[in-house]
């Protein structure tokens, strides 16, 4: 398992990886604080709604955990976790018989919290209008989850090419045929709306 | 992928690149919190592992000891099974041979060639 994220000074990612696998139980709460606000986004991306979020981040790091003495380690961790997070987002999803895409949320999180971290490339919004913004944020809503996914694996997580077609289970060739066409067709919503 | 900047108030004028940066960060700048999800995560794990300790225990497996000289039944009856089939086969091959034999000598005896073969 390769890592992505490793602030220095910190344990690199596999070493962690390795010392949980052996039962250290430590060193998995350390990865999870590592990576709970990456995996509640994707899984806030497919749910859209905080509280099933929450619930489907909780779960993908206890699945996880649970499965980590299996997991081979041609995955990194991220796009490992981002498999996961959409495969138990998608299962809480369906057990709340929620319709697939919901309205924009009334943001509230319930429980321990702390501050979001920005989001890269916010300010590229800031020239904007609200109109604008809100044209864009109900084009991406209309999208398919695939096609919201995709773009996130690239924009939102910054994920390079492998890690992010690994994380949507596709060949990393085509990769950049996906993401052209789930752009295409959010320029298209955004004419429609 | 495009890199063309954008017009002001002109959705169509953004590049590829920053529509889908665009995108994203305005859907998650919904979310001005994140849950600290890891007293809830490791509560979770620490309660299966009471509940289901063989799967989770992550102690390193015991060496298999070698296997013992004695065949064990499965595979003593497996090797009569082979020798029996092996058995089979070699009649079968002596019960042809035979019958070739007899056959050849009796086409030669209907050729009259009888006393002909040291020829």
């Amino acid at each position: 398992m390769t890592g992505t994220t490793t602030t220095p000074g910190e344990p690199a990612d596999t070493s962690l990886v390795d010392a949980a696998r052996r039962g250290d139980l430590l060193a998995w709460e350390r990865l999870v604080r590592r990576y709970q606000e990456p995996v509640f986004r994707v899984a806030y991306l497919i749910v859209r709604d905080s509280d099933l979020a929450t619930s489907a981040t909780q779960s993908t790091f206890v699945r996880a955990y649970r499965a980590l003495p299996s997991n081979d380690g041609t995955l990194g961790l991220m796009p490992w976790l981002f498999r996961i997070a959409a495969s138990e987002s998608r299962q809480q999803r369906r057990e709340s018989g929620r319709p697939r895409i919901s309205s924009r949320p009334v943001e509230k999180i319930h429980g321990p919290h702390y501050p979001a971290t920005s989001v890269p490339g916010l300010t590229a919004a800031v020239g904007l209008s609200p109109a604008e913004r809100e044209v864009v944020s109900a084009a991406f809503d209309r999208l398919g989850e695939e096609d919201r996914l995709t773009i996130a694996s690239r924009y939102l997580f910054r994920l390079s090419r492998k890690d992010a077609a690994d994380a949507l289970s596709i060949a990393s060739g085509l990769l950049e045929g996906h993401l052209q066409t789930a752009l295409r067709r959010l320029r298209t919503r955004m004419v429609d709306a | 992928m495009m890199h063309a900047e954008s017009q002001p108030g002109s959705l169509t004028g953004l590049s590829d690149d920053r529509l889908g940066t665009v995108a994203v960060s305005l859907v998650v700048s919904d979310l001005q919190w994140t849950p600290d999800i890891a007293p809830a995560v490791m509560d979770r794990i620490t309660r299966d592992a009471v509940a289901y300790p063989e799967q989770f225990d992550r102690r390193p497996r015991p060496v298999a000891p070698p296997r013992t000289a004695a065949p064990e039944p499965r595979t003593a009856k497996r090797t009569i099974g082979r020798i029996a089939v092996i058995s089979v086969i070699l009649v079968v091959v002596a019960v042809l041979i035979v019958v070739a034999a007899t056959a050849n000598a009796s086409h030669a005896a209907s050729l009259g060639l009888h006393g002909l073969h040291l020829i």
